[in-house]
């Protein structure tokens, strides 16, 4: 940062527009004089508030009190509004930084009663990160290093234990650092979101959703299993009852073939028995062939009985007619004639009644047992003969029949004998079959239970697989999200590695490049500037404390105890003017820099105080620089005096000589209009009424500060 | 800032061994300066480490 104008407007001490002007050419020092208290540290703490809105106290920058940064002689004229404006380059571009405070109010203490604003124009458009650019081109922590007073330099030179942490300040450490820890807690936070999107209540909940499923799913497939092999056991054992009852089928087969042969047999018998009486018949009439010869004498006794049966019925019948007739007579006691019997003829007739009764008793039963006999035999065995004589006609046929009869006997005997040794065999099982129907009854009973629990167990298994498997995809989308979280979460671990690395790298190789840089710088200006450049050759920087030491011409580092208060004090400016060259061109402003050193000292500083910086900027009084001094300086590009007016308290800059009488020097700012300022005002009109005693708000003074106060 | 301050071609090499473009650390090195918060820090820095992430993995 090269600055090319500085002016205060109604800033602390200095009332109206007051500028410093810097220019481009081979000078490169600008020395401000003044006394102490005409406005030299205000001339540096309007940087750093125009810079930063803050103010510098000692090393450090703290927020400004407003109501002592407007002048007072503004202030009681009403103009309440201070404004710095710089005019810097940069890397090429050039900036227009202004920053202001005002007020409206009559009687303003707080800083709330102000308001300020900063505009920043880069190559005149308008910039709204302010402070970012700010940051990037000058960050605050290492202005303190650029613009720095003989306090610093005192302090640097006494405490050398502070040069670690100014050096690491001036590099930008601290930022480094910190930057190193934010990153390992963001890691941190990364690795504990990592952790946490692994038990992610959504996926934790699915996972145990599953692993319910899951053991469910097993519970059913397990009881399915052992259903199933229920229902096979059941098939089996049913397969075997069935054989079983196969087996007792056959017996009914047997039994049924047995029966049938029973039948069979019983048909033949009815068969046999006709065919029987045939045969009976036909053999019962072989004797009557055998007596045939006798029953033929017989037929023929039978005629002459016969005969003689006739005769003696027919005598019989004369005989009882006879009888009959007598007796009839006997009993009427007449005659047919009419006359009466008398009692000889009486007895007569009665003796021939009692001759014929004893006549007809010696007739009867000889005939009649002879006819009866003669005639049921004879009658018989003419039937057996004429049957006999019939049937041996017939006798191939039942022959034949007698044949087919004793074949199916012995056939059906065979098969009987054959089904009931086969029935002798399923005796034991036929024990058993009422059993084996009743097993099989329940079994399948049983199996007919199974089958639909098997049923129902498949249906709830299909139903938890669908369930798992919804639950899965859900999981499977879940985790792929997570995954995909865990990627992009182990993707960031990985770049904040990368960055964690990258930012030891930085600093530790940052520090020793810087380390370096300064080290040699500073031992160039060291050794410039020393009164011993024989004794001593350069400064020694440690690498680990970053402690400055003098370097001898021994090589070896001599105890800083050693040095006098001067050398000690060079010992500062070296290492600060190292640390400037090291880190960035621009202006180096010193206040005050030449408090300790002795005149030696100080006449190589002032010979060689133009190498310090590109711009260097010299606030001194008389008593730091003499006005020969002054006059001699190498490298003067400007001279500028603060006068101060003791009546009204307020001082100004006067250009003395050199590039700010020069006519191509900037003109006064203004200040930059900002609507919103003036909408600021605005609102803050009806409060200021009480002020209007005062003629209102005066518009900021255009005057140019030879026009200010006087000297 | 840390243009000024670390040498840029330190800032590049480092870079580039560690695979990291330089803008980020720059950036950080932003955010650190600028954010005196912790929290609003860390949370910038993560967004900031976030989008560098996806923006490696969307090469």
């Amino acid at each position: 940062m090269l600055l090319r104008m500085i002016q205060m407007e109604n800033f602390k001490i200095f009332y109206g527009k007051n500028k410093l002007d810097f220019i481009d050419g081979d000078n490169n020092v600008v020395v401000i004089q003044g006394d102490n208290g005409h406005g030299k540290t205000t001339i540096m703490e309007s940087i750093f508030w125009a810079l930063y809105g803050k103010e510098k106290k000692h090393d450090k920058l703290i927020n400004p009190t407003y109501s002592k940064m407007i002048n007072n002689m503004a202030q009681e004229k009403g103009e309440n509004l201070c404004a710095v404006t710089l005019n810097f380059d940069h890397d090429g571009k050039h900036y227009l930084l202004q920053r202001t405070v005002s007020t409206k109010r009559k009687n303003p203490s707080k800083n709330s009663d102000f308001t300020e604003m900063v505009k920043l124009r880069i190559n005149g458009r308008e910039e709204t990160d302010i402070d970012g650019v700010i940051a990037e081109i000058f960050p605050e922590d290492i202005a303190t290093f650029f613009f720095f007073d003989g306090e610093t330099i005192s302090r640097y030179a006494e405490t050398y234990t502070s040069n670690k942490e100014t050096i690491e300040k001036a590099l930008g450490l601290p930022y480094l650092k910190r930057a190193h820890e934010d990153a390992e807690k963001i890691k941190k936070d990364v690795e504990k979101d990592l952790r946490g999107v692994k038990i992610s209540p959504s996926i934790e909940k699915l996972e145990k959703e599953i692993e319910t499923q899951d053991k469910k799913r097993e519970d059913k497939a397990k009881m399915l299993g052992i259903t199933e092999k229920m229902v096979v056991n059941l098939n089996t054992e049913r397969d075997k009852l069935q054989k079983a009852l196969d087996e007792f089928d056959e017996l009914k087969a047997i039994q049924d073939r047995i029966n049938d042969l029973e039948e069979f047999g019983q048909e033949l018998d009815k068969e046999e028995e006709v065919h029987g009486q045939g045969e009976a018949t036909f053999i019962s009439a072989i004797p009557s062939l055998i007596v045939r010869g006798a029953l033929k004498t017989a037929v023929e006794e039978i005629g002459n009985v016969k005969e003689q049966s006739i005769t003696d019925r027919i005598n019989q019948g004369r005989i009882m007619d006879q009888k009959e007739f007598l007796e009839h007579l006997i009993t009427t006691g007449y005659c047919l004639c009419g006359s009466e019997f008398t009692g000889d003829s009486l007895e007569r007739l009665k003796s021939m009644t009692d001759a014929l009764k004893v006549q007809l008793d010696q007739i009867r039963p000889v005939q009649t047992d002879r006819f009866a006999w003669t005639q049921g035999d004879i009658a018989d065995a003419m039937f057996r003969v004429k049957s006999l004589e019939s049937e041996m006609v017939n006798l191939p046929k039942l022959e034949a029949k007698r044949d087919y009869i004793d074949d199916n006997r012995k056939r059906i005997t065979k098969a009987m004998e054959h089904e009931r040794e086969n029935l002798s065999a399923h005796s034991a099982a036929n024990a058993r079959e009422k059993e084996v129907f009743d097993r099989l009854n329940k079994m399948t009973q049983d199996r007919a239970v199974y089958m639909s629990k098997r049923d129902e167990l498949k249906d709830e298994l299909e139903a938890i697989e669908r369930g798992q498997l919804d639950s899965e995809n859900q999981l499977r989308k879940e985790l792929e999200m997570q995954n995909q979280d865990t990627l992009k979460l182990s993707r960031e671990i990985d770049l904040i590695d990368r960055v964690l690395n990258s930012f030891s790298d930085i600093i530790e190789r940052s520090a020793e490049i810087k380390r370096r840089k300064i080290e040699e710088k500073g031992s160039k200006i060291f050794h410039e500037i020393t009164n011993k450049p024989q004794e001593f050759v350069g400064l020694d920087i440690d690498k680990e404390t970053f402690e400055v030491q003098v370097r001898g011409a021994d090589g070896n580092t001599v105890n800083t105890k050693r040095l006098s208060d001067g050398e000690k004090h060079v010992v500062a400016l070296s290492f600060l003017g190292g640390i400037k060259e090291s880190t960035s061109e621009g202006t180096l402003i010193m206040d005050s820099p030449f408090g300790r050193l002795d005149q030696t000292h100080k006449s190589r500083l002032i010979d060689r105080i133009g190498d310090l910086g590109q711009q260097v900027v010299l606030l001194v009084t008389d008593e730091d620089l003499n006005k020969d001094e002054v006059e001699n300086m190498k490298n003067v590009q400007s001279r500028y005096l603060l006068v101060h007016d003791q009546a009204q308290k307020v001082s100004r800059i006067v250009p003395i000589s050199g590039a700010a009488l020069s006519p191509n020097a900037p003109k006064p700012a203004e200040v930059m209009n900002d609507p919103h300022l003036e909408h600021l005002m605005t609102l803050m009109m009806p409060e200021n009424d009480e002020g209007k005693t005062d003629g209102g708000p005066t518009p900021p003074p255009t005057t140019d500060n030879s026009n200010k106060g006087g000297a | 800032m840390i243009k000024a301050i670390v040498d840029a071609d330190l800032l590049r090499k480092v870079c580039t061994e560690r695979g990291v473009k330089p803008d980020l650390i720059r950036d950080m090195v932003s955010v650190e300066r600028n954010l005196t918060s912790k929290k609003e820090r860390g949370d910038e820095l993560r967004k900031m480490l976030e989008t560098a992430a996806q923006e490696e993995f969307s090469k």
